[in-house]
């Protein structure tokens, strides 16, 4: 499934890695297993996977995407505005997934035509973004009139399992299936592997690169309207820092920050690793202080054991 | 025999896939001017950047004045006494000659910079050397020549007992190289030794001492420069005289596949040429001689200022490589690793990403045509590899170079342009090219070759373009070429002819 | 494969020990508190106090940072649910959202305590206030009073670091300081409100002011941040000073009473003359006690009449000597302070 062998061993120790942390905690604690617990964990970490998926055939093709935060706050409270103004629930989550979309076209016209670094044309649109979000909710909380239907989507369950967990699992599907089988993934690889020689086999790299940005701003715009669905209200102030939770889930997930290399599978494994730990830390009563200090040793040192192992291979 | 200041044995040193040293024995006397000469992609540049600690040798010893020598950086390199004066010089332009002599040592009192005091060594010996230079003067407004001094001079004023020149006169005029030759003579009479490497045997007969070969990694011999002829120096550094000789072929001149006329760039002057469908064409000329710019040109990388491309007849204009793949053009680029491969990525991935259209339908790849094309590509080149998932980057430089003109056939290409196809591999995978190449023209492609290589464009060219300064100076038919005369062309005459003479 | 080897221990150790977490069968009453944001210094006076009085109750308190992002207060509170933890404190930072989660825990049987923000009126639960409206007003009259004294003659005008967007503290610390100062002087004039609940930010707000409005004579921070960062950027442009108690070019007011707002009210030459003083160990104290009068089921956890409050305290530069404060100090915030540095 995956081109490069250091990936799938790293790959394939992150998979053993869980399963031995599921199956301890199950042993130790008769609350870990339990659907509640599992499903927040979910929760909590689908916004990341379902942004994630875009962000790491991006950050495969080595660009960044900064503005995704920003997305999120600006499409929630746009689809939360939409409703308030009577518009049909579904047409104002696609309608706010589109200015998500429009942002990422915006980033790659940006990138590609101007040439702007994409560190600094998606801070750009970060920073804007959120402007954006507060001059158009004043600064407050959309909660009025909102219905029982908003919240269906990021609150609802299909049985026991929250909707928000199938929505995650068929972007998944759908990334895993255009990284490995499709041609704008292998354009990705072969872009981010080596930007010169994909453009002297005639691959057309601007555009692809534009493709990979709106698709990351139509998902991150998509799971705005979902954080606003979970929260019950359009607040421009979420999704602070969101944009590095998926960075970090995403490098945790084997993709090279340099780009040619990495996978939507990895990123899901960073994303629940950084879920679950934070989650653990919570119910700990670890302070949030000191588990800032354990997500940086984590990412840095989970980076350092990749390329350890790629040493190793090597040698 | 005086003391030997630097011992080396069984040096080695593998690149994935190349093996750049094998096993390399030399001792380099005290108080001399050692000489190591050898062409392209014979070790020399691997052989510095180990002994300046730049690169990490893959086994072997160096003893450096009896001690075992094991440099981790340049910056150590020269605390145990080796300084080097690369070809890219050290020098901050922005910083007076004075700041650049004394860079990294300046006097200080808790942080804060102290005027210099110019009795110091570094100053005295800028006095000897170039007493013209002033020291006050911006470094970015002084000749390459002068710039080198000043690094000569830093270097020694470091306490370097061994002092390393890597191609020191390639930039250099003929007074500026008479007045280097002059520093390094009274240097020498300094009791300092010189290791000098240079392709340019002029400079080695003119003041070595010591002679040694590098070919394909190895240390062929070691000689005193007085007991060696030019002749028997450019043999040991060709080597066998391969077997890779042009055979003739029949090419029907009769179907132009390119034409090129008088195509102008801010390099080029008015190339014209034409390609007949079967034919191998090359380019032959120096560095710099504008071989790379045509291929630029040709493939939609450089805008023409002027002139027009004829592909089969029909006038064409390129502005992106994708314009030129099109047209059924493909480039094998100079720099293989940089801009034919990418590396990170499977053998099967690298060929079939020049046309993935093919093998997929509405943008979804069909995972067993990829790999049962690249499969027959892997027989057809015979590529040795593993399996289709391999890296390229563990393979041999022979087998890259080999996935990237399989890249080209995938595209549809029946124009190859390919620059420098042989560079940096292994004389059996040259010669496996080589085949390869011809067998592409038989099968009525049209390929050609651009090199600075004499042997390569003479074993493989049906008809040769001679390249001076971004001008065609001749053209010859393969049985015509004299390698001396083609030499004393592309050069204007400038260098020796027997400096480079053939058997 | 050494490595291997080692990484898969790593990760064994790792993930056991946040195993523990969920292991830990607790037989000790367990209460959550989610805080508004842990960087503050009254939220983290706060929670030291939660955590001694709870330690000295034989209880087990869970801090949460909410870290003023809605979607991570969201968070903590499905984590304390999950964990079935007997009891919720929490302060919110949005309030629609928090809401929603009130709700929630309330249907897994868990009753909250909401500190500060009183129920909207669709979800239902008990509210420790805090009453700063009065003390606020209080502030304002006493700093409108000693600026008569102080500057004879001059007109006043105040400026404000303080984020609108931040409601409860907006309408009941900055605009009753205000309304304060115009009972006493009518034609005070209120020249400028910026700012955000951030030292940096105050800071830079600050030296916008001193560009735009060097003339304010009466600087008003609704927070320690704001307060502080404010009057570090006057002290750099070398204002923000008194001579003997007695300010040389302007008044500041603080709201929080942390204790390096208090050094500055202590400090005779420092412009800084009033806080509003919360007081951390009451106000923990109540959240805990009403949290334990539902618990032990002295209390409806859906009642929003029998809400209780915590009344801030003035402290005065000019009317109280420095013992006096490091007094309060160390009855309120637990600290043993030394004001004289």
């Amino acid at each position: 499934m995956k081109s490069s062998l250091n990936s799938t061993l790293l790959q394939k120790m992150v998979v053993v890695g869980i399963l031995i942390f599921i199956i301890a905690l199950s042993f130790l604690s008769r609350s870990f297993l339990t659907l509640t617990n599992f499903n927040n964990v979910t929760r909590q970490v689908s916004f990341v996977v379902i942004t994630g998926c875009a962000v790491t055939a991006l950050m495969i093709s080595g660009n960044f995407d900064l503005s995704i935060g920003s997305v999120l706050a600006l499409t929630g409270t746009i689809s939360a505005i939409l409703v308030t103004y009577s518009v049909p629930l579904w047409l104002s989550i696609i309608l706010a997934t589109l200015v998500g979309s429009g942002i990422g076209l915006l980033n790659g016209f940006m990138v590609v035509k101007l040439n702007i670094p994409s560190i600094i044309a998606t801070l750009g649109t970060m920073y804007a973004a959120r402007g954006l979000a507060l001059v158009i909710t004043g600064g407050n909380t959309i909660h009025l009139g909102l219905g029982e239907n908003f919240t269906l989507l990021g609150r609802g369950y299909l049985g026991m399992i929250p909707i928000t967990f199938f929505i995650m699992v068929i972007a998944v599907l759908l990334f895993y299936f255009i990284e490995s089988k499709t041609t704008l993934g292998r354009y990705a690889y072969a872009i981010g592997g080596n930007r010169r020689s994909a453009f002297l086999s005639g691959i057309n790299v601007g555009s692809i690169v534009v493709l990979l940005y709106l698709l990351v701003g139509s998902l991150a715009g998509f799971s705005g309207v979902l954080m606003a669905s979970r929260l019950g209200v359009g607040q421009p102030m979420v999704g602070v820092g969101f944009e590095f939770d998926v960075i970090v889930a995403v490098i945790l997930g084997g993709t090279s920050i340099e780009g040619g290399e990495g996978s939507v599978f990895g990123m899901v494994v960073g994303a629940f690793i950084v879920g679950f730990i934070a989650n653990g830390l919570n119910l700990l009563g670890v302070h949030s202080f000191y588990q800032s200090i354990v997500k940086g040793l984590v990412l840095v040192g989970a980076v350092l054991l990749d390329r350890k192992i790629k040493e190793m291979i090597v040698e | 025999m005086g003391e030997i200041i630097l011992r080396v044995r069984s040096l080695s040193k593998n690149y994935p896939g190349v093996c750049a040293l094998r096993g390399i024995d030399l001792d380099i006397e005290r108080g001399t001017i050692h000489c190591i000469v050898g062409e392209n992609g014979a070790g020399k540049s691997t052989f510095i950047k180990i002994l300046t600690g730049a690169e990490k040798r893959s086994g072997g010893d160096i003893y450096f004045q009896g001690k075992e020598f094991k440099p981790r950086s340049i910056r150590e390199a020269m605390n145990l006494g080796i300084s080097t004066l690369f070809q890219e010089l050290n020098i901050v332009d922005q910083l007076t000659v004075e700041e650049n002599l004394i860079l990294g040592r300046e006097p200080h009192r808790y942080g804060i910079i102290r005027k210099p005091k110019y009795s110091e060594r570094v100053f005295q010996l800028m006095n000897d050397f170039a007493p013209d230079i002033p020291l006050k003067k911006r470094a970015g407004l002084l000749s390459f020549a002068e710039k080198q001094v000043i690094e000569i001079v830093r270097a020694i004023a470091a306490d370097a007992s061994l002092l390393i020149m890597d191609e020191p006169t390639a930039a250099l005029s003929e007074s500026e190289t008479r007045r280097l030759f002059t520093i390094i003579k009274s240097l020498k009479r300094e009791g300092l030794t010189v290791i000098y490497i240079s392709h340019i045997l002029d400079d080695i007969f003119n003041i070595g001492d010591v002679v040694t070969v590098l070919r394909d990694g190895e240390a062929v011999d070691t000689n005193s420069v007085k007991e060696i002829s030019r002749d028997e120096l450019v043999r040991m550094m060709i080597g066998k005289v391969t077997t890779d000789k042009y055979v003739p072929r029949m090419v029907d001149y009769k179907e132009k596949v390119l034409e090129v006329i008088n195509l102008s760039t801010n390099k080029l002057k008015r190339i014209s040429f034409c390609l007949y469908k079967g034919e191998i064409l090359g380019f032959y000329g120096l560095r710099g001689s504008g071989k790379t710019e045509i291929v630029l040109s040709l493939f939609g990388l450089d805008r023409p200022g002027e002139g027009s491309i004829f592909v089969q007849g029909r006038k064409t204009y390129f502005k992106l490589p994708r314009d030129a793949i099109s047209q059924g053009i493909f480039i094998v680029p100079e720099e293989r690793l940089t801009e034919g491969l990418i590396l990170k990525l499977s053998i099967r991935f690298n060929i079939s990403i020049s046309n993935l259209d093919s093998i997929a339908s509405f943008g979804v790849i069909d995972a067993k045509d990829e790999i049962d094309l690249t499969k027959e590509y892997m027989r057809i080149m015979s590529i040795k590899a593993r399996n289709v998932e391999q890296q390229v980057a563990t393979l041999s430089g022979g087998n890259q170079q080999k996935v990237v003109i399989s890249k080209c056939l995938h595209a549809g290409a029946n124009i190859l342009l390919m620059d420098e196809p042989t560079r940096g591999i292994d004389i059996g995978a040259k010669e496996e090219i080589h085949r390869i190449i011809r067998k592409l023209a038989e099968q009525g492609n049209a390929v050609v070759i651009f090199s600075s290589e004499y042997s390569e464009v003479l074993s493989l060219c049906d008809r040769i373009y001679l390249l001076r300064n971004g001008e065609i100076v001749k053209e010859l038919k393969n049985q015509e070429a004299e390698p001396e005369e083609m030499l004393r062309v592309i050069t204007g005459g400038r260098w020796n002819s027997h400096e480079v003479k053939l058997e | 494969m050494m490595w291997r080897k080692m990484i898969i221990l790593l990760l064994i150790l790792l993930f056991s020990f946040t195993a523990f977490v969920y292991a830990e069968e607790s037989k000790k009453l367990v209460i959550g508190q989610v805080f508004w944001g842990l960087h503050d210094s009254y939220q983290q006076a706060h929670q030291l106090a939660t955590k001694e009085y709870c330690e000295s109750l034989g209880i087990e308190c869970i801090p949460m940072d909410g870290q003023m992002k809605p979607e991570v207060q969201a968070a903590a509170m499905e984590d304390l649910i999950a964990r079935k933890v007997d009891g919720i404190i929490c302060q919110a930072y949005d309030q629609a959202v928090m809401e929603i989660y009130i709700d929630a825990a309330q249907k897994a049987g868990i009753p909250v305590v909401s500190f500060v923000n009183v129920s909207s009126g669709k979800v239902k639960y008990p509210t420790m206030q805090i009453d700063e409206k009065q003390g606020a007003i209080a502030m304002g009259e006493l700093a409108a009073k000693k600026f008569l004294e102080y500057f004879p003659g001059q007109k006043i005008k105040m400026a404000t670091i303080s984020d609108p967007s931040i409601e409860w503290a907006h309408e009941q610390r900055t605009k009753a300081f205000i309304q304060g100062v115009l009972n006493v002087v009518p034609d005070a004039e209120w020249v400028f409100n910026g700012g955000k609940s951030s030292r940096e930010i105050a800071y830079s707000t600050a030296e916008d002011i001193l560009q735009s409005f060097p003339e304010v004579n009466i600087v008003f921070g609704y927070n320690a941040e704001n307060v502080l960062g404010a009057l570090a950027a006057f002290e750099a442009a070398g204002r923000g000073k008194a001579v003997n108690g007695v300010p040389v070019s302007e008044i500041f007011v603080g709201v929080d009473g942390s204790v390096p707002e208090l050094i500055k009210v202590a400090n005779p030459s420092s412009a800084m003359k009033l806080t509003l003083a919360l007081q951390p160990k009451s106000s923990a104290k109540k959240c805990v006690d009403m949290l334990l009068k539902i618990i032990n089921g002295e209390l409806d956890m859906y009642a929003t009449d029998k809400n209780e409050s915590v009344v801030s305290f003035v402290v005065d530069g000019w009317g109280m000597s420095r013992a006096d404060i490091e007094k309060f100090v160390q009855d309120e915030w637990g600290i043993k302070v030394d004001l004289s540095r």
